[in-house]
């Protein structure tokens, strides 16, 4: 009996009019906005390419040891084809300076994206997604209970030996397996599309994480669908169903995401009382460092008090503010590079490399000191209205499913933080190498006259996306939150239909 | 007759479930966008006053002499905020409300015989973020990049969502329901026009929609008013009548549109489940993903060439120059003209960088103007641009005030040009300080920038998109007579 109703549902389905036209207008979407986002990828990976190559020339001209900065570059997630999230709106380039512990707000942008046209919603299958196919499963949905008690069919069915709980049970497959088929053929189309670029690569696991994105497409349809199914049973009268679920998708998609992140926006303030004490602290640092480094010229044995201790010859140097504004502060950063000494100041050379052995491990320990202020502060002061408007997102499953298929994507905000964990640990590798080498101890620190450093050894940067099981518990919270609200609609509808009198 | 059609349609709307919901959500919204507003309109426009006192002073300082205004130039200069954001907000955090009349100060050294001259770059016009500086070519993120995106709740958002959302709602049933229940063959038996019939239904329809959102409209407005943070004067009365009046011929649109789809199709699920495909290609994901392909059609070059390209420029023409008075070599040539020179040089030098930038300003904003004209196939991007111009805010607000800042760069330099030939001790060579009046300048008469609102201007920019949206009106209600009329009713 299970078997004839689902069969019946199915069918029912399938033959309507609404499911031929919604198929086919999905399907036409997910490739015109497949070819539009394919062809934005391989747009920033060539970006990304050359400014890689660019860098890596960069780095291997340098001289001295004190010149090494180097300049990562994050590579454009694939997976934001599928949802675009965070990747292309945060830094992607960055500058790793011994002197400073980089974050998310170090970073640059190099894309050469036209400020005017971010005033465009970046369309991705996701979006599509949420939209047509969430559409979809309420137009599935509404007539499902109120429409056959109108009909009468339901009374038809009733008096057969079958439980109420078959019927909704048949009701639920059998709309869910609709909707996951053309859910399905947009995933295949997509994944032929990408696929035959031949620019994009996905290795095993990033097919893991779009079977992730697609199990969480699907579960959110369903909770859209039970959405629909609970207002059906609710409200009896198909007319009366219909405008409250559309009610309800208006709501839920369009108007209620705008509207908290808005509020949010415009309401709370961002800057918060305690940042100040932060910014004091780092201010003492700063002082202390510069201090000792004036001391000690004041205390040695040369006359004058420049870092240069009056040597005659030619030299480059690149000196790098502390900045302003908000926590933006950090050790100052300075390089040298004597390319010529005169023979004469030679006498002076023991005394510059003591004065750097002296002073430079101070600067890296206070840039540790000041990291450790720094990077909850800005945590504090940048990421509390984001994380406040995340949460209240959350009241609507099409953020939910939003946010839960960034993370499987890794275009999340974890996602693109995990690329500045990577850069804070290259710093720290940096710096042992310095360590290694007895750089700041050496010639090679200040100047380049006798022979240009060694870089053969040189530690690469090597920028790995998060592993799938972090994307997956990253996607958890999400998921969970999706399928509590699907256990609750469910039970509910079933509730509420096996008390009905129909 | 027709009024009574329409007093049965509006009583009929008027008690049903989705009007109370549809003015309710109406109601909710034009509150929160008007207390939102408020505040922020209030940190606007107090941040625009201190940027002004702020640039004005920055003026002062520099009119100490004649050359050190033809050096620096009139500093920056600022958008003023639109009072009626509200409306429409148009991405104005975007779009960075300044100009900068400044100089980098590069100085170039030249040697002729024994003396030796500095020529120092004069001000032209910089439009931020600033491409040609390397430094700033590469943007740094801003805190709000972390907030997930989101549309701005405004007039704009109400009308092209939820008004539309109404117009098909009301509508697609309002023929084919009638039609199913059989009460379309009992009107029809009587003596009705199907023109009555469908005009009686389009006025119901249409003022069932106009109702809650001239109430949501009243509300917002004394809000506003009543706060009295806000003045409005004749010309914001004016503009706003106009976006109120857009608002209703968009509504029409889609009531058409409904009407249409409901006379065309038999059954009306099938008939809302046409419209609702419609209204979400149409209205939701045309005006962004045709925004996306703006982009891919428009090249431009990036930044970094746009940089090489000004260094090549300007080089180039310091070769031309300097080649030109270096023949015969190693020639004495007196003060005065090496003055007249380096003055013309470094005037060449300033309209060079100033063309260089006003173009990929232009090609910047060509590629917008592509990707706008691509989503004018939806009218709720093209309602979306009529509020914008309307209500000056937005890309047309952002071009009129560039090209206010342009007139008065002119206006800048006719200054100078001025002052100096009413000194006779002049040499008249301005942009070098030998070469430039010594007389004390008297900062009334330097002339002070305003960003002034013009409602000609604005009305212009929104005239495009106001007939356009007359346009998808007449078709669609051309093709709704038309479907009715040929209609058959079983």
């Amino acid at each position: 009996m299970f078997l004839v109703l689902l069969r019946r549902e199915i069918l029912a389905h399938l033959i309507t009019f609404r499911f031929a036209v919604t198929v086919i207008a999905c399907l036409l979407l997910v490739v015109i906005t497949t070819l539009i986002r394919i062809d934005d990828y391989e747009k920033r990976l060539a970006g990304y390419n050359t400014a890689r190559n660019a860098n890596r020339e960069e780095l291997l001209s340098t001289r001295t040891y004190s010149f090494l900065m180097p300049k990562v570059d994050r590579p454009p997630n694939p997976l934001s084809i599928f949802n675009d999230g965070m990747d292309n709106r945060l830094g992607n380039t960055l500058r790793i300076y011994y002197t400073n512990i980089p974050v998310l707000w170090d970073a640059h942008t190099h894309s050469s994206g036209n400020i005017f046209l971010d005033h465009f919603y970046r369309i991705d299958l996701i979006f599509i997604f949420q939209f047509v196919l969430s559409l979809l499963a309420l137009l599935f949905a509404y007539d499902a209970i109120a429409g056959e008690c109108e009909t009468g069919t339901m009374r038809l069915t009733l008096s057969h030996p079958v439980r109420r709980g078959n019927i909704l049970a048949a009701k639920y497959l059998g709309a869910m397996a609709c909707l996951i088929l053309p859910l399905i053929m947009s995933f295949i189309i997509a994944l032929i599309w990408i696929v035959s670029t031949g620019s994009i690569v996905f290795s095993g696991d990033d097919f893991l994480r779009i079977a992730g994105i697609l199990l969480t497409s699907i579960i959110y349809l369903s909770a859209i669908y039970l959405i629909g199914l609970f207002i059906s049973a609710w409200a009896r009268r198909t007319s009366t169903a219909l405008m409250l679920s559309l009610f309800v998708w208006v709501v839920l998609v369009l108007v209620y995401p705008s509207l908290s992140v808005s509020m949010v926006d415009q309401l709370t303030s961002p800057v918060d009382s305690r940042i100040y004490s932060c910014e004091k602290a780092i201010r003492q640092i700063l002082d202390t460092v510069t201090k000792e480094g004036r001391d000690y010229l004041m205390n040695d044995e040369i006359e004058g008090e420049s870092e240069n201790f009056n040597m005659q010859g030619n030299r480059g140097g690149l000196h790098v503010g502390i900045g302003d504004g908000r926590i933006a502060m950090r050790i100052e950063f300075k390089a040298y590079d004597w390319y010529a000494i005169h023979p004469e100041s030679e006498k002076f050379i023991p005394h510059v490399t003591r004065y750097h052995q002296f002073l430079t491990p101070l600067r890296f320990q206070a840039a540790e000191k000041i990291g450790l202020l720094r990077l909850p502060a800005l945590e504090q002061l940048r990421f509390r209205r984001a994380r406040i408007a995340r949460n209240l997102l959350r009241l609507s499953p099409a953020a939910m499913y939003n946010l839960a298929t960034q993370a499987w994507a890794g275009t999340d905000l974890y996602g693109v933080e995990d690329f500045f964990q990577t850069a804070r640990q290259h710093r720290r590798t940096l710096v042992n190498y310095f360590y290694d080498k007895d750089a700041f101890s050496s010639r090679q620190w200040f100047a380049s006259d006798k022979g240009t450093i060694d870089l053969d050894d040189l530690p690469r940067f090597v920028y790995r996306r998060a592993d799938l099981r972090t994307n997956a518990s990253r996607a958890l919270p999400d998921l969970q939150l999706l399928l509590l609200l699907n256990i609750a609609l469910f039970l509910a509808t079933f509730a509420i239909f096996v008390r009905q009198e129909i | 007759m027709i009024f009574h059609i329409v007093k049965r349609e509006l009583y009929d709307h008027l008690s049903s479930l989705r009007f109370a919901l549809t003015t309710l959500l109406i109601l909710i919204l034009m509150i929160v966008n008007a207390v939102t507003y408020l505040g922020e309109y209030k940190q606007r426009m107090s941040g625009y006053q201190k940027q002004v006192v702020r640039s004005r002073n920055e003026l002062k300082s520099r009119s100490a002499t004649l050359y050190r205004l033809a050096l620096k130039g009139p500093g920056h200069l600022y958008k003023k905020p639109s009072p009626l954001a509200f409306c429409a907000d148009g991405g104005e955090k975007l779009l960075l409300g300044e100009v900068h009349g400044n100089t980098a100060g590069r100085t170039r050294r030249w040697r002729s015989g024994d003396t030796s001259y500095k020529f120092t770059e004069i001000w032209g016009l910089i439009y931020p973020p600033n491409r040609d500086l390397l430094f700033i070519a590469e943007s740094i993120p801003e805190e709000r990049s972390i907030m997930p995106a989101y549309i701005k709740i405004d007039w704009g958002f109400v009308t092209a969502i939820l008004l539309s959302f109404m117009g098909i709602l009301f509508t697609f049933d309002s023929i084919s329901g009638e039609q199913e229940r059989g009460t379309l063959r009992l009107m029809l038996a009587n003596s009705i026009s199907r023109n009555t019939v469908i005009c009686g239904k389009f006025l119901g329809a249409f003022f069932t929609i106009a109702i809650p959102f001239l109430i949501g409209t009243i509300v917002s407005l004394s809000i506003i008013y009543l706060s009295e943070a806000v003045q409005f004067n004749n010309s914001h009365w004016m503009r706003l009548g106009s976006i109120v009046c857009v608002a209703l011929i968009y509504t029409s649109i889609f009531i058409f549109l409904g009407l249409l789809v409901s006379s065309r199709v038999k059954e009306s699920s099938t008939s809302l489940a046409i419209l609702l495909l419609i209204w979400t290609v149409w209205v939701v994901l045309m005006p962004n993903a045709l925004g996306a392909l703006g982009n891919q059609l428009q090249s431009r070059p990036t930044p970094k060439e746009f940089m090489a390209h000004v260094q090549d420029s300007r080089e180039d023409l310091q070769t031309r120059y300097f080649a030109r008075i270096k023949e015969p070599p190693r020639r004495e040539i007196p003060a005065t003209i090496a003055t007249a020179f380096g003055a013309e040089y470094v005037n060449k030098d300033a309209e060079l960088r100033d063309r260089l930038r006003t173009d990929y300003l232009f090609a910047e904003l060509r590629q917008i103007q592509t990707a706008r004209s691509l989503t004018r196939i939806s009218p709720a991007a093209v309602v979306q641009y009529a509020f914008e111009g309307l209500a000056g805010t937005g890309l047309p607000r952002h071009l009129d005030f560039i090209s206010q800042t342009r007139q008065y760069a002119k206006q800048f330099r006719q200054f100078l040009i001025d002052s100096d030939r009413s000194d006779p001790e002049s040499p008249h060579a301005i942009g070098i300080p030998e070469g430039t009046s010594q007389r004390p300048v008297n900062f009334d008469a330097v002339p002070k920038f305003e960003d002034q609102h013009r409602f000609s201007t604005d009305f212009n920019a929104a005239i495009v998109d106001l007939l356009l949206l007359i346009l998808f009106l007449l078709v669609l209600f051309i093709g709704t007579f038309l479907s009715f009329l040929y209609m058959e009713i079983g």
